[in-house]
């Protein structure tokens, strides 16, 4: 069952959607420079602005589900995951985006460049930084290797259970954590159960900011919210570890559709 | 090709050579790789630096604006790989501040009142909204000389209160070039200026802070942080942070006038954001003896 937006959220969602298209899809035909700024300056800062504009058309396209613009946006951002992961080898968290959509999109050859990117950094990542962790948990699941997993994996976990981050993304990130868990243990069977739950946290924080918006309180809500990849790119994770019957049991969700963001023909 | 190197003069001395190569170089600006861009960037700031030694405060003011707009242009264009303008602000900002000091700026008549109403016995909270008006008046002062024109008498000469510590300027096609706001969420101050010959307007977004008061750090929305590609806790005192309340301004569904100056005003920045047109600034200012202020640029980056 997908999950709803009550309506006058749902207008909302699709206001914010439609300006974000209409503001970063320029950012498509800047790609080439921000890469030649990149090396001119030998800093990744051009790439990491392209990217937050990137990202909300994304995320945007994806609420809208604006099939040919999300393609657009997901290509361009896993070419320069690829690119950065070779020319510039970054923090983990410069690579988490590129990271789920090439573990759900791309051939092997793309997904094991930018894995091999997250799993080379020299140090370890902090726990304050979520989206690093997250990268390298995806990271060493996808090249399977469970001993770094299990131990990426109960970093984050402690981290959540100190209350490191916000309340309501540390519901997100244990749904993570817990997903994470089953697939390196190999019991991904109940999967479809999990995606709806993780879901439902993205969902408690999407419901939050927009209600927040629709009594006229501050919110900072952006189109990247209406896309959850770490939990698709798990997702994805576990379908490829699953059965056909299984893998044909994943639902439809609204944060997290891998099948819609994969795009695969579902033979 | 070009008119080779002896032709402009040579000698060595007077403000003459560094302006005929400010010149040259004006004109080389856009042509090359952004890399071949970047390096006479810097040439012309060079040149830029060795004007500013010998020429008059006056002629250093104009030139740094020739040189800003077109350092702004090149940007914003993405023709060149950051924002260079900044540096030419900054020698424009020295000598706008020897030329014209606090005292004789626009702005010191709003300083006085503040600093004159600051006496001893207030409550926290007036004190506290004094050193704010304070902050912001050093704000206003810094931007000026960044500018090389005194905004408080240009851009915030008309400006009209919205109710509470609020104010904006419009122009014409009552279009927003001055905000100041008050409250949590919002940056403290926006102003909009026109470059000529540019696609958009440079945005000029600033954190004021009065007496001692220390850059705090946010903790941003979890939609800001964008799953990717920041790390909380945001600083006061980055780009970044004007970029993540701007959300909160852009993001706002009320319609009261103040509310839609807000917005307004928040998209202003997101636009200038992603095409690199802004300017953050950070400055402070505490009263001194004697019904004055002093004025301090803490941060300046140019996207």
């Amino acid at each position: 069952m997908q999950v709803i937006l009550p309506d006058p959220l749902d207008a909302i969602a699709r206001d914010i959607s439609e300006e974000a298209l209409a503001r970063y899809g320029s950012l498509l035909d800047r790609v080439a420079q921000a890469r030649e700024s990149a090396l001119a300056r030998d800093d990744i800062q051009p790439i990491t602005d392209l990217n937050i504009g990137l990202i909300q058309y994304l995320g945007a396209a994806y609420y809208l589900r604006d099939r040919e613009r999300f393609d657009a946006a997901a290509a361009v951002i896993i070419d320069l995951a690829a690119w950065l992961a070779i020319r510039f080898l970054p923090e983990p968290r410069h690579l988490l985006a590129g990271l789920c959509l090439a573990m759900i999109r791309s051939p092997s050859q793309v997904r094991r460049t930018i894995t091999r990117a997250v799993l080379s950094t020299p140090r370890e990542v902090d726990i304050l930084d979520e989206s690093g962790l997250q990268a390298r948990v995806l990271a060493s699941l996808s090249d399977l290797d469970p001993r770094l997993a299990a131990h990426e994996t109960v970093r984050l976990r402690n981290a959540c259970i100190d209350r490191v981050y916000a309340r309501m993304r540390t519901r997100n990130l244990l749904g993570f954590v817990h997903g994470a868990q089953r697939i390196r243990e190999g019991t991904a069977t109940r999967f479809p159960g999990w995606l709806q739950l993780m879901d439902r946290t993205e969902q408690a924080i999407v419901v939050r900011e927009l209600s927040r918006a629709s009594r006229g309180d501050a919110t900072a809500i952006t189109a990247t919210s209406f896309i959850d990849l770490p939990a698709a790119a798990l997702a994805w994770s576990a379908r490829a570890r699953l059965s056909r019957s299984h893998r044909d049991s994943f639902p439809h969700t609204r944060y997290s559709d891998v099948r819609w963001i994969g795009d695969i023909a579902w033979a | 090709m070009s008119g080779g190197i002896t032709s402009y003069p040579r000698t060595g001395g007077g403000g003459g050579s560094s302006l005929a190569a400010m010149q040259r170089l004006l004109g080389q600006l856009n042509t090359g790789s952004i890399a071949g861009n970047d390096a006479n960037a810097a040439l012309l700031l060079a040149a830029l630096a060795a004007f500013a030694t010998t020429a008059s405060d006056a002629q250093v003011i104009d030139q740094a604006k020739v040189v800003r707009d077109a350092l702004f242009i090149a940007r914003e264009t993405h023709r060149v790989s950051r924002g260079w303008h900044g540096e030419a602000m900054e020698i424009c900002a020295q000598a706008f501040k020897s030329l014209y000091p606090f005292e004789q700026t626009a702005v010191a008549v709003r300083s006085q009142a503040a600093t004159q109403a600051l006496v001893p016995g207030l409550a926290r909270s007036q004190v506290r909204a004094l050193k704010e008006q304070i902050g912001l008046c050093a704000w206003i002062y810094e931007a000026s000389a960044l500018l090389g024109q005194d905004i408080a008498a240009t851009l915030a000469a008309n400006a009209s209160s919205l109710g509470g510590d609020w104010s904006c300027a419009i122009d014409s096609a009552n279009q927003l070039t001055y905000l100041e706001t008050a409250g949590a969420y919002n940056v403290n101050i926006v102003i909009r200026i026109d470059i000529p010959g540019s696609s958009g307007p440079m945005i000029i977004a600033g954190e004021a802070k009065g007496g001692h008061s220390a850059y705090g750090e946010v903790r941003g929305p979890s939609g800001v942080i964008a799953t990717v590609l920041l790390t909380p806790p945001i600083n006061q005192r980055s780009l970044v942070y004007a970029i993540s309340r701007a959300c909160f301004m852009a993001n706002t569904k009320l319609t009261d006038a103040r509310s839609l100056r807000r917005k307004e005003a928040g998209n202003l920045i997101l636009d200038a954001a992603k095409d690199d047109r802004l300017v953050f600034m950070a400055a402070r200012g505490d009263s001194k003896g004697g019904l004055t202020q002093d004025t301090k640029r803490d941060y300046l980056e140019c996207k």
